[in-house]
Parts: C-alpha cells; structure tokens; sequence
C-alpha cells in the first residue's frame, strides 16, 4: 500500500499540512500540560505532569518494553506577586511504571503510571506532597516504511525489508488518577500538584528513523485538556521533541549516546470559562544522554536543561531535571 | 482492517474530548463571603516598611514607616449590573501596613452571584462627617487609636504617608509626612476608585473568592502630580497640595487578580 521513497515524501508533506493548524494554535493557546506538566512548569504543569513530556514516552530503539523511570526536575517560582517577593523551590520527584506493549504489528499501546514525591521549599517551610499521580495510556499505530532491498534492521514483515523509517500515530487519554488541591492553584505555580484532576486528550504523531549506526526519533504531541471537577482547565500544550543517537557496538553490549531538543508551549489556564493571566509560556531546552543495551536490558539516563522560556509570566522557572530509566524489552 | 482500527481510534479520541461539564445555566441563591486584600507596593516591588530604600522623584530616596488609609462606601456589581452596597454603618476600614488583619476586608451577607466590577471610596465622605461624633459610631474611636483623626474640627485624615529621605541636596535623613484629608467641611477630599476585573469574583454559599488589590505608594510621590520632598516634606492641610495628593492616591489601586 505505502511503499517507495516518493509516496513517503508524500505522506510527509501531508502530515506537515495536517500538524500546522495544531501548531499554530498551540502557540497561541496552551499552557499546562498534563503529562508534562511534571516537567513543564507551566503547565499544568509540574505536577501533572507526571508522565512524559519532553522525555518521551518511549527508549530510542523502537522496541516493546516494561520498565521504570525515575524523574527528578527542579524550578523555582516567586512565592508572591511582587518583584522582591520571595523565590521559592521545588523539587519533583517522579518514579514511573512505563511500558509499550504489541497488540498486532501494527498496533500496539504505551502507558505510563507515575508516583509523585514533591517538595516546595520556602524560605521559612518545606511542603510536601506525594502520592500517585495521573496515568496515561496511548495506543499506536505503526505504519513501517520498507525498501526493495538491504538490510535495515528489525524486520517486521516477512518479505519486504524496513527502510529505516517509521511514523507512529498516537491516540490516548491522560486519567485523573493523581489528587488536585484548589487550594494549591493559589500559589504562583500551580503544576505544584500530584494531578490536573481532568481527564485529557493525548495526540501525538512520531516519526523514527533507524540506521545501522544513527538514529533520529522526533515527537510531537498535542495536549488537549478538560475542566476538573473544581473547574480549573489547564491550557491546551503543544509539544515536540527530537532526539539524534549513534550507536557503538561492543561485544557484550550496545552504547547509543543522544543529543537532543524539545520545546512545550501551553495555553492559559481557564477556570469557570474565563482565562487566568500569567498562565500561558514556552520553553525550550536541550538534552544529552545515553542508553546501554544488554541483551534484553536497556539502561538510560538523560540530563535535560532549559535553553530558553517564558512560563507564567517569568514567574516560574524551569531548571534542570534528570531522568535514570531501566527497561525490560518484550 | 487497518481503517477500522484507525476509526476506532479516533472515535475513542473523539468521545474522550466531548466530555465537559456544562453548568452555565445554574441558578445562584444564598449569600455568602467577599474578601478584600490591600496589598502596599512600591512600583514593582512589595513594600516593607522601615529598611527598604526606595527610589522618588530626581535624586530622592525614601524610607517608608507607616503607611495607612481609610476605604469606605465599598459597592460589588455584578455581570448582569445589580450593585450590591455594603451597608454603610459597616463600610469604613482603616488599611495599615503595619497590622497584617486590617489589611485583608472580609465583608458577609454578599448576595451570591458573579462580580465583575467594585467601587469604594478613599476617605470619608462630607454625608457621614456631617452626620457628627454622634453619627459615626465606633468608626470615631477607631480612626482616634489608628492616629487618623487631626481632631474633631479637622476631621479625619484619609491618607498618612511617613518616613525618612535623602536626596543630593539632603543628604541627611530628613523626616517627611504627607497627611490628607477634607479639613471638617470647607476642603472635600474624598474620592471614588471604581475598578472593574479581569475575571469574575464567584459568590456562593459555599465559595469566597478573594480580590487582590495592589496600591502602588509610589503614586503618593510620583503621581499625576510630582511631589519633591525637598521642596515639601510636610504637607498636612493644605488647600492646593491635599486635592494633588488625594488625586494621585485615588490612581494608586489596581485589582491584580481575582482568587476564587
């Protein structure tokens, strides 16, 4: 049905045509995040964030897998509205179940479960916050990209050989398993949260390319989110993120270093229909990590750091976050 | 087979994202509680009193020890234009910088419903002084203990603004005092400050949203009108300057967010 180099040129295009309206919006749009949130200060942001985010929801082969995830991120944020008010800390600490699973070739379905431990350190106190926080769950669809001949690597389908290239399209929900305190929202970053408390929409739309020695997987996914039952709406997000690996094979095992960069762009937050100011922002920010592959073990770590943002009207930043993976391929 | 997975798909996705609550068309009854926060600044910056140097006007630099001003007369509109006015024998609030309570108003028996807009008035208005010691029940006493009376005859002082200043020329610190008020009844420098908000303030039995004002005090200096402490670092009653310095303070009020 799909096969050649010219029908994927096609496709491309027509998923570029397809995307731009969603990027366009998201910029105008969105700020929280859910999934990201964890990780995006602005959204919805940190403490839903729970889920993927920048870090993906998947390792850089594209390979069925369970595994856990432990995420650690940092922002600062004004305990107040004025310039001299006082800056305070959080640190979240993410510790996930992660995992893709095959339904058919074609189709498989990713999840991610997400315990959250959360500080908030004032100049005069420490909060606390931990329990689970919100789930998600995608299923995908894989469209496999095959040439006439030559190896690529894995290979799907009985005759023909993978070119390398993938599209995945992803459909999912982000379930509002994590608790949401209104009384949280009152603080100048209300991501300081284990949940949205909304159940959200996730789309995401993957293109992989895999070589023999490089690899390139890109990301981008659109975040669409509903009222809570305190009806409290985190802004729309847009997401994309783009990750460039090599890989060295030794004998017993695989090093496959990345390099990378994601950006996030929320909507204002909207409570009872109307928006909320100094709600919406971007960032940008830049990765470098590693996985190892033994055998059917996948090791990870990857170190993300902000390039360039402006979340919650500056008075939110983002710093760095760090995330250690062990995967368990199927 | 592919196709149908894909609609299935997207027929998830579609029935996931047409979940929302729609409860527009409530009808609201009840009264319930509005609170009124004062928050001092000076430009950008919280203000603290005592140790923090701010900058006024040319050369001049402030050091703030009280700040304090009566709010009266406060009126809630909301979204469909019905005024609620807070009765007036329980409508004058003295706000000080240095008494965190009195900084925060928490008016009961608000009428539920959706505002959008508050009135009020800086100082206290010619009708209530007139209605003598008597009419003012223990407003009077209050204002006396507050330091915001000049006297009966002069009545009281809507506005008191202290500290100390430097300048290039004053390089010294000098104490400076701005003091207004009406002066009994020939002088009437009472003002209204009406703002109306960015969202909602929701009233509801069980729901007191919060509306947080900022009063930027660099206003009192550095206003409509600009005041050199070197030139006046005392204006207390005073036929021209008063009207100047109530005219600068009524623009000092912004609603910077509505909590609900």
């Amino acid at each position: 049905m799909i096969r050649g180099l010219q029908s994927f040129r096609g496709i491309c295009f027509s998923l570029v045509f397809a995307l731009l309206p969603l990027i366009m919006e998201a910029k105008t749009c969105c700020n929280e995040s859910h999934t990201h949130s964890l990780f995006e200060p602005t959204c919805d942001l940190c403490g839903c964030s729970t889920s993927a985010g920048s870090f993906g929801f998947g390792s850089l082969k594209n390979s069925n897998f369970v595994g856990l995830r432990y995420i650690y991120q940092n922002y600062e944020s004004k305990d107040g509205i004025f310039e001299n008010s006082p800056i305070s800390k959080e640190q979240f600490n993410t510790y996930q179940i992660w995992g893709r699973v095959p339904i058919t070739e074609e189709i498989y379905v990713s999840s991610i479960m997400p315990y959250q431990d959360l500080y908030r350190t004032f100049e005069d106190r420490v909060e606390h916050i931990n329990g689970i926080g919100d789930m998600n769950v995608i299923g995908w669809y894989q469209f496999t990209f095959y040439k006439k001949q030559e190896a690529g690597e894995i290979n799907f389908s009985m005759d023909k050989v993978p070119s390398g290239h993938r599209i995945q399209i992803g459909i999912g929900a982000k379930l509002p398993t994590g608790e949401f305190e209104e009384a949280l929202t009152d603080r100048v970053n209300p991501g300081f949260q284990l949940g949205t408390g909304s159940l959200d929409g996730i789309f995401s739309l993957n293109h992989g390319y895999s070589g023999s020695k490089i690899g390139v997987n890109t990301t981008t996914t659109y975040y669409l989110k509903t009222a809570n039952k305190n009806d409290y709406r985190f802004g729309n997000q847009f997401s994309f993120a783009s990750n460039v690996y090599y890989s060295f094979p030794k004998t017993t095992h695989i090093i496959m270093p990345f390099l990378g960069v994601s950006g996030d762009f929320y909507n204002a937050i909207e409570q009872f229909g109307e928006t909320l100011p100094d709600t919406s922002g971007e960032s940008y920010s830049g990765a470098i990590g590693s996985e190892v592959v033994f055998n059917r073990f996948t090791v990870g770590a990857n170190y993300t750091f902000p390039l360039k943002q402006s979340l919650f009207g500056d008075n939110v930043k983002a710093k760095n976050k760090v995330s250690i993976y062990l995967n368990l391929t199927l | 087979m592919k196709i149908k997975t894909l609609a299935c798909l997207v027929m998830l996705a579609i029935s996931i994202i047409s979940c929302s609550s729609d409860d527009s068309g409530e009808t609201i009854t009840g009264t319930g509680t509005i609170l009124i926060e004062f928050d001092n600044a000076y430009q950008d910056s919280d203000l603290l009193l005592g140790s923090s140097s701010y900058n006024a006007s040319g050369t001049e630099k402030i050091k703030i020890s009280k700040v304090k001003y009566i709010i009266s007369n406060i009126k809630l509109e909301d979204e469909d234009g019905n005024v609620y006015v807070v009765p007036k024998n329980e409508s004058y609030f003295i706000i000080d910088e240095s008494n965190e309570d009195s900084q925060m108003i928490e008016l009961s028996d608000v009428p539920a419903a959706n505002y959008t807009k508050i009135t009020y008035g800086l100082g206290v208005d010619q009708a209530k002084y007139l209605e003598g010691a008597n009419g003012q029940g223990d407003f009077l006493i209050k204002a006396q203990e507050a330091g915001m009376m000049w006297s009966w005859q002069a009545g009281y002082k809507f506005f008191v603004f202290e500290g100390l200043y430097t300048s290039a020329t004053t390089t010294t610190e000098t104490a400076f005092a701005y003091h207004m008020g009406s002066h009994g009844s020939s002088l009437d420098n009472y003002k209204e400050v009406s703002m109306s908000f960015a969202n909602t303030a929701r009233v509801r039995t069980n729901m007191s949203p919060i509306i947080h004002i900022v009063a930027d005090l660099s206003n009192t200096l550095m206003g409509t009108t600009v005041f050199k402490l070197d030139d006046a670092p005392q204006i207390h009653v005073d036929a021209v300057k008063s009207p100047q310095i109530a005219t600068n303070i009524s623009a000092m009020f912004t609603v910077h967010h509505i909590h609900n």
